[in-house]
C-alpha cells in the first residue's frame, strides 16, 4: 500500500485483471457484512490511455478536461505523465494545482465566465483562458492584464453524439475577426484559437474546415500583431469502444494538420476528458431490492403478460455515478459481477435507490435472475460520473479502491512531485 | 406547488427587487425566480426552454448580479419535471456552464423532487 495525496492506493505485483480483483473485494465486503457500492480505479489503465494519446496524436499536448472527473488521484497521475489541465471551474483551478501543477499548464475555458472566475485565476496566475465575445474581453482587460486569450470558433460535425459549439463558441467569418480587433482595442493579447469539432466526430470534413478557420484567423491575429502560436482543437475523443475509434480519429486529426500546419511550430493542443477519465473507473454496485413482475410491466406489450420480468434496486444511481444518463448519450451497460448457475433469461430493469422516477439505470435488460445482495459490475464508468466531493449536491460516493502494478509505480510515479 | 400565475411557491426576492426582475427578464421574459433562503436564488425555467436563443452575456451578468448583490452563495435552477428532456433540452447547457443536479434527498422542502428537477451552481 503507497499513497498517492490522501489517498491509500493497493500496489499489486503481478498484472491484475479488474473484475476479478471487484469479485475478490466484493467477496470481502459480504463477510463483513457490508453491501456500499465501489469503484475500482486501475492506474495502469489511466497510464495506457495516456501512453495510446501520445502514440497516436504525439503532436499535440493533451490538456485534461476536469471536469469530467475531478477525482485527485486521476488528476494527480496525469499531471505526472505531463498531462496539461482544462479547468472549468475555481474549484477545478484549486484541484489542479494543489497537486503541485504550475499555472501555465493550466487553461481556464469556461463558456460563462463571471467577474469573479476571471479575478481568480488572475490571482492564481493562471493566464491562458478561452473566450467568444466581447463583454468577455472587455472584463478581461480589467481584471486580467496578463491573460493570454484564445479565441473560441463555432464549427459543427452533424455527426457528433453532441455537438456543443451551438452553444459555445463564435462564428468564425463573421464574429470572430471582429473580436480579434476588439482584443487588440482593449489591450487583451490573444495567443490562438480553439474549437470543439463534436463528441465522438470521425468527419474529417469538420476538422479541416475547423482548422482552416483557424489558419485563416491566425494570420489575421497576426496582422494585429498577435503571437497567435496555439491551436486547441477541443475534446470529444471517445474513452472506450465507440462507433468510431480513436484511431480513426486521430488519423483524420493527424491528416487535417498535414493540410493545413504541416511542420508548425504552433503548439497543437486539445482537451480529451472521456479519454483518460473513462475506462480507468470500474463500478461495482450492490442489490438492494428485488421485485418480480409480470414482463409486460417492463416491456409495455400486452403480449409479453404471461412471462416473468424483474425489477432491481441497485445502490447507486443517476443522482450518483449514474449522474452521466441524465445528461449524456451515455447509457452504461453491467451485469452480474459472478457468473450466475442459470443462463435463462428474463426481461429486467435497474433503477436507482432513490424512488426517482428519472432514477432508471438500465430499462428492458435481459439478464438471469438476481437476488437481493448480489452485486452489479460496470467498466468504463469515469466519465462525468463522480462529482466534486466538495460539490454541493448530496451524491453519496462510492469508495474508490485504487490499484497498480508495483513496476508502474517504481518506474513512473513515485518519484513525482505530485504524488 | 405552482401559483395559477405560474410561479413556484419560493419566498420572493426581498433585495433589489427591481434589479433582479430587470436582471431576469433581460435573459428571458418566462423565467422566475424566488429565494430559498439568503443564501440560495432559484431561477425558475420552463420545461421547453430552448437551448438556442439566449444571450450568454445576460445570463452571466445574471450570475453576478447574484453574486455581487444578492450576496447568495447558490443559485438553483428549477425545472418542472414532466415533459423535462436531460439530454435534449436547456438542464445540459446548463451543465456546461458549471451546474450539477441536486439528489432528491437534498432538495429544499419548497422544491419537493417529484415535481421538480433542480441543478445548483456554487456562485
Amino acid at each position: 500500500m503507497e499513497l498517492i495525496g490522501n489517498d491509500k492506493v493497493g500496489i499489486l505485483s503481478e498484472k491484475f485483471d479488474v473484475k476479478q480483483l471487484a469479485r475478490d473485494i466484493a467477496t470481502n465486503k459480504d463477510l463483513q457484512l457490508n453491501d456500499s457500492s465501489f469503484m475500482v480505479v486501475s492506474i495502469d489503465k489511466i497510464i495506457e490511455r495516456f501512453q495510446l494519446w501520445k502514440q497516436q496524436l504525439p503532436m499535440i499536448e493533451p490538456f485534461y478536461a476536469v471536469k469530467c472527473n475531478t477525482d485527485p488521484v486521476l488528476v494527480r497521475i496525469l499531471a505526472t505523465l505531463g498531462c496539461g489541465f482544462d479547468c472549468a471551474s475555481r474549484e477545478e483551478i484549486d484541484i489542479v494545482m494543489n497537486t503541485g501543477v504550475t499555472a501555465d499548464r493550466l487553461i481556464y475555458a469556461n463558456p460563462c465566465k463571471t467577474r469573479s472566475f476571471i479575478a481568480h485565476a488572475m490571482q492564481r496566475d493562471v493566464r491562458m483562458m478561452t473566450f467568444d465575445n466581447a463583454e468577455e474581453l472587455v472584463k478581461v482587460a480589467k481584471l486580467h492584464p496578463n491573460a493570454e486569450m484564445i479565441l473560441r470558433i463555432a464549427v459543427s460535425d452533424p455527426t457528433a453524439t453532441c455537438p456543443l459549439n451551438l452553444k459555445f463558441g463564435c462564428d468564425p467569418v463573421l464574429v470572430a475577426p471582429q473580436l480579434l480587433k476588439k482584443a487588440y482595442d482593449e489591450g487583451v493579447n490573444v495567443v490562438g484559437i480553439s474549437f470543439h469539432v463534436g463528441s465522438g466526430c470521425n468527419d474529417a470534413t469538420a476538422y479541416k474546415v475547423a482548422l482552416q478557420h483557424a489558419k485563416n484567423l491566425c494570420e489575421i491575429g497576426e496582422g494585429f500583431g498577435f503571437k497567435m502560436d496555439i491551436i486547441d482543437m477541443g475534446g470529444g475523443f471517445p474513452g472506450s469502444e465507440h462507433k468510431n475509434s480513436f484511431e480513426n480519429i486521430a488519423q483524420v486529426i493527424r491528416e487535417a494538420i498535414d493540410e493545413f500546419f504541416p511542420d508548425t511550430e504552433k503548439r497543437l493542443i486539445a482537451e480529451p476528458g472521456r479519454f483518460f477519465a473513462a475506462a480507468p473507473f470500474s463500478l461495482v454496485a450492490n442489490i438492494i431490492h428485488a421485485t418480480e413482475v409480470p414482463a409486460s410491466k417492463i416491456t409495455k406489450n400486452e403480449k409479453d403478460g404471461g412471462d416473468s420480468g424483474y425489477m432491481y434496486y441497485i445502490n447507486d444511481g443517476v443522482y450518483g455515478s449514474f449522474n452521466c444518463i441524465l445528461f449524456d448519450h451515455v447509457h452504461p451497460t453491467g451485469g452480474p459481477l459472478f457468473d450466475q448457475d442459470s443462463d435463462q433469461k428474463f426481461v429486467s430493469t435497474i433503477w436507482g435507490p432513490t424512488c426517482d422516477s428519472l432514477d432508471l439505470v438500465e430499462d428492458k435488460k435481459m439478464m438471469c435472475k438476481l437476488q437481493v445482495g448480489d452485486w452489479m459490475y460496470y467498466p468504463d464508468m469515469g466519465a462525468y460520473t463522480i462529482a466534486a466531493s466538495t460539490t454541493f449536491n448530496g451524491f453519496a460516493r462510492p469508495s474508490m479502491i485504487y490499484v497498480m502494478t508495483e513496476n508502474v509505480w517504481n518506474s513512473k510515479i513515485k518519484d513525482s512531485r505530485h504524488i | 406547488m405552482e401559483k395559477p400565475d405560474g410561479v413556484f411557491d419560493a419566498p420572493p426576492v426581498t433585495k433589489f427587487v427591481n434589479e433582479t426582475s430587470s436582471k431576469l427578464s433581460a435573459v428571458s421574459p418566462n423565467w422566475r425566480c424566488g429565494m430559498i433562503d439568503n443564501e440560495t436564488l432559484a431561477i425558475f425555467i420552463p420545461v421547453n426552454q430552448k437551448v438556442l436563443g439566449l444571450s450568454k452575456e445576460k445570463f452571466v451578468d445574471l450570475l453576478e448580479f447574484a453574486e455581487d448583490k444578492l450576496e447568495v452563495l447558490r443559485v438553483l435552477a428549477v425545472f418542472e419535471k414532466p415533459d423535462l428532456s436531460l439530454t435534449e433540452g436547456f438542464p445540459r447547457t446548463l451543465r456546461y456552464v458549471g451546474f450539477r443536479s441536486i439528489a432528491p434527498e437534498n432538495h429544499p422542502v419548497q422544491l419537493p423532487a417529484d415535481k421538480c428537477f433542480i441543478m445548483c451552481y456554487k456562485v
